[in-house]
């Protein structure tokens, strides 16, 4: 195989400039000290990421933001593990319309998702609550969750369980000191994979957060609307942080581009 | 005395039989092997035993209780499965442990009888190790050690030996007869491979499409072949037409040039004869025949020979006699006790 | 048999908790959503009771509606079109490298879907807005005397969701070259093709199926994209997203912001379903 030639290596540098740009902007804006917009960017000051903490609304909703993403990632993992074990193992009636419909969220467009919960919402009286946020992003992120399950348990050899079981365990010891262990690293990636999905989701929330469950990206993208200046890259800063963090753990647990292109085998080739 | 009975074992996948009718008997202490090509039910047999798949007909009975309500985890079996399925989060010393404590046995016993275990697999001080650190020979003393601990009524083996190199393969052969013989554990063994089958076990029961063709003891099977099947999959054959003749009330078989004496009466006519390449020997008179081919394979030579019976096989001893070369003339022989009569009615395989 | 009754008991009995939640917090909203866009109202009645077709007459004829769904269109193709353009050879570029840099690149290239669309989007803001890197670099070298500024342009709102997107064309065309054996371009090689031949004969065939996947996901997500035009775009340039919810959150038509939304996911569907369908059972046998 030969090596990329002179002009792919110059396409490649191009597209990664285009690819870091906006997120290099963000982050030297970020750091700006002077009190409006100006790049280039000759001095650094963590001004910005002191009125941050002073105004506290940020920090606020970036809170919200959290417990809302641990809530809903947990959630759906908790559900995604019984139901790919069912999808995995067992051959029953509906079990390729039900993981259709697992699946379904990814296909749907989160400006439909969030007018379809505010209606209904406001027809079971879950307007503006936190547990209505927590049923709509679990609904988001469960398709992340069952996929990663189900490319894990793709992967278990279903002759160890039968070992289990010969050498005396009953079905719940082998679920539980067999099964679940070796399950484990996916359900991590797959977790992660859910809350950083669920803590960066804005179209769908912004229909369905109340002005007491205001999330970071809705908070940012209101101020947005008004003003664009240092204070809100600053925040942003800080998520591409975030991003950078889960990212690498990540790719230690899974490997990356294994994590985002190898979900799709489903049966043995 | 009968240890473990099977009696008319069937398994349908659908309409496609997977496994057809088996009786089998086996008795205690006994090292079995269930010997066929893949596909030809062996797993599904042995997985039937183990409980792990549910016989369509038949019964299964150790020591004259029958299995069928028996779920596997109270079967008490020793099973060793030909991926190993070692637990992978667990080290050498937990994947042996496990059984025991499922048993709810104490923890220093479980301490004593791990290190006995491993050691008896010869895996002393590799017990922290987990088994993705240690080679394919190490994680099958593993499995074997893990299956062996829980003192099984029954041994059950699917393949042990076949994801390993040639060489170490041999020597766990030894070592797996040795260890079967002091234990005294019953055993099943299913291969596909006759050398293997050969080498462990007291009897061979040769599966074919599902079906039992033969029971018996090695030798009997191989040099005593009940159909075509048998005679082909347990090593290669020549095929040669004859005709039975009677002369002053003895019987011979007629090769070509070669007379067999037969003993015993014969119907008459044309048949055809199983002929091992090994019991082919070379001598002053016989069939005319000229070396085609010959291949050297280290302890034995392999030859190719036209004959006007056909193509013909032979493996000669490397001893040291001098061997014609390619393109020699030379004459071919047999006596009664090298030939077999083929079985017509399974010629077909 | 007995077994299997029980086996499928255990089977509905995992997956009775996800269906049904799925079933109560899916199904039924988005069909309460179709009930609500067949309502019909008004600014001082709100919404009535009758059922009618009203408002999905009032999308296909207003002809402000046909405005906002052209530019949709419009701005879904350009964008299809530009990560097509620099997410294939990207994806090709990064196949090739070794094996160092092709993690180290694939993680920098794929990194941004982790990262916050409003984080990514503002900073193109920061970029095109009349005080940005482009205005002020061009004034610099005198190249325009007036500022600058794709700021509220398509242009703008293009190159941005570009820069959101093409990492899923990346990731489509690279899933599908890793079934390339790599020994077939050797081979093709060896046997005199030459580095275009051999693209375009081998590696291209093989990752048609990944670049039409990939085209289809950003072309619908395009479609539906909300934050990068709500921002870059604002309130001037209404694409079909931002206009559902312009008619939910500040004009307060529910009805009328649920028809568009139904014709969206119904477009969509269409997209992803019947059309990825297709390609799956044109190229499948290549896989095989
Ligand atoms: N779960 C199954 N469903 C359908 N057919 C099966 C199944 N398992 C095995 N078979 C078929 O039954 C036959 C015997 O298989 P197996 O016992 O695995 O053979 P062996 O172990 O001798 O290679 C094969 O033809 C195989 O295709
Ligand atoms: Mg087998």
């Amino acid at each position: 195989m030969s090596r990329n030639g002179f002009l792919s290596l110059l396409f490649h540098a191009v597209f990664i400039i285009f690819s870091m740009a906006p997120i290099v902007i963000v982050c030297l804006v970020a750091f700006t000290p002077t009190g409006y917009l100006s790049v280039p960017v000759t001095s650094f000051s963590l001004r910005w990421f002191a009125a941050l903490y002073e105004r506290g609304d940020f920090l606020g909703s970036a809170l919200t933001s959290l417990w809302l993403g641990l809530a809903a990632s947990t959630i759906a993992l908790i559900l995604s593990v019984p139901a790919a074990l069912a999808i995995f193992r067992y051959r029953f009636y509906g079990r390729e319309a039900f993981l259709s419909l697992l699946q379904s969220p990814l296909m749907i467009p989160h400006v439909v998702l969030g007018i379809a919960f505010l209606r209904f919402f406001s027809q079971i009286g879950l307007t503006g609550t936190f547990a209505g946020l927590v049923i709509a992003h679990v609904i988001v992120v469960i398709p992340f969750t069952m996929r990663m399950v189900l490319s894990n348990a793709g992967s278990l050899d279903a002759s160890v369980e039968s070992a289990a079981e010969s050498l005396g365990a009953g079905p719940l010891t082998t679920f539980r000191r067999i099964t679940l262990p070796m399950l484990v690293p996916g359900l991590a990636a797959g977790w992660l994979l859910a809350f950083i999905t669920s803590f960066d989701e804005l179209t769908m929330t912004t229909f369905i957060a109340s002005p007491q469950t205001v999330t970071l990206p809705v908070r940012m993208f209101n101020y947005i609307q008004d003003n664009i200046d240092p204070l809100v890259a600053a925040v942003s800063a800080a998520l591409i942080g975030v991003a950078v963090l889960v990212m690498v753990i990540l790719d230690r647990l899974f490997g990356l581009d294994r994590l985002l292109v190898g979900g799709e085998q489903k049966g043995s080739s | 005395m009968t240890f473990l009975q099977i009696k008319g074992l069937r398994k349908l996948y659908g309409p496609h039989v997977g496994v057809h009718n088996i009786d089998l008997t086996v008795e205690k202490g006994e090292f079995v092997s269930l010997l066929g090509p893949s596909g030809c039910g062996k797993t599904t047999a042995l997985q039937m035993i183990a409980g792990f798949i549910e016989p369509t007909d038949g019964d299964i009975a150790v020591d004259g209780v029958s299995l069928a309500r028996v779920p596997p985890a109270k079967r008490n079996f020793g099973i060793v499965f030909q991926s190993y399925a070692l637990f992978p989060h667990m080290t050498a010393a937990q994947n042996v442990a496990f059984g025991l404590e499922m048993r709810k046995v104490g923890a220093v016993e479980i301490a004593s009888r791990v290190k006995e275990t491993l050691s008896l697999v010869g895996l002393d001080g590799l017990g922290d190790r987990y088994p993705r650190r240690m080679s394919g020979g190490q994680q099958q003393r593993v499995a074997l050690a893990r299956a062996l601990v829980v003192r099984p009524r029954l041994l059950l083996l699917d393949e042990p030996l076949s994801n390993l190199d040639a060489k170490i393969r041999e020597e766990m052969q030894e070592e797996l007869r040795s260890i079967q013989r002091n234990v005294g554990t019953t055993t099943v063994l299913v291969t596909h491979d006759q050398g293997e089958a050969f080498a462990l076990s007291d009897r061979v029961i040769v599966m074919n499409k599902g079906r039992v063709e033969q029971v018996g003891h090695p030798e009997t099977a191989y040099g005593n072949p009940s159909s075509q099947f048998v005679q082909n999959f347990l090593g290669r054959t020549n095929v040669v037409s004859a005709k039975i003749i009677e002369r002053d009330g003895s019987y011979y078989a007629v090769f070509d040039a070669l007379e067999v004496r037969l003993s015993g009466p014969q119907t008459t006519g044309p048949t055809r004869f199983n002929v091992r390449p090994e019991r082919v020997r070379l001598s002053s008179d016989g069939i005319a025949a000229e070396v085609r081919r010959r291949v050297f394979q280290g302890h034995q030579w392999f030859l190719q020979l036209s004959s006007p019976l056909g193509q013909m096989e032979m493996l000669a001893a490397n001893d040291g006699t001098v061997l014609p070369s390619v393109g020699d003339r030379v004459h071919l022989s047999w006596s009664e006790t090298d030939i077999q009569k083929v079985d017509e009615g399974s010629a077909g395989t | 048999m007995m077994a299997s009754h029980r086996r499928r008991l255990n089977a509905y009995f995992l997956s009775a908790p996800a269906a049904i939640l799925i079933v109560a917090f899916l199904v039924t909203p988005i069909l309460s959503t179709v009930l609500l866009s067949l309502r019909e109202y008004s600014t001082y009645g709100g919404i009535s009771d009758t059922i009618s077709l009203l408002n999905y007459r009032d999308i296909f004829t207003d002809s402000y509606f046909a405005e906002v769904l052209l530019r949709t269109m419009k701005i879904s193709l350009l964008v299809t079109l530009g990560a097509l353009v620099l997410g294939v050879p990207e994806a090709y570029i990064l196949y090739r490298m070794r094996s160092p840099w092709r993690n180290i690149f694939l993680l920098v290239v794929l990194g941004p879907l982790f990262i916050s669309v409003v984080a990514r989007t503002l900073g193109w803001a920061l970029i095109f807005g009349s005080t940005g890197l482009i205005s002020s670099t061009l004034q610099r070298f005198g190249l325009i005397s007036q500022p600058f500024d794709l700021m509220y342009t398509e242009t703008g709102v293009v190159i941005a969701l570009i820069h959101v997107l093409v990492p899923y064309m990346v990731l489509s065309v690279w899933a599908s070259l890793q079934r390339l054996d790599r020994r077939i371009e050797s081979a093709a090689e060896s046997l005199g093709a030459s580095q275009i031949t051999i693209i375009r004969r081998i590696v291209l065939p093989l990752a048609l199926p990944g670049i039409l996947a990939g085209s289809l996901i950003v072309f619908a997500l395009a479609a539906s994209a909300f934050a990068t035009p709500a921002i870059l775009g604002g309130r001037r340039l209404k694409v079909v997203a931002t206009l559902a919810y312009d008619e939910f959150l500040n004009t307060l038509n529910w009805p009328l912001g649920a028809a568009v939304a139904i014709l969206l996911l119904i477009f969509i569907a269409i997209l992803m379903t019947v059309i990825n369908k297709w390609i799956e059972s044109k190229y499948s046998e290549v896989f095989k």
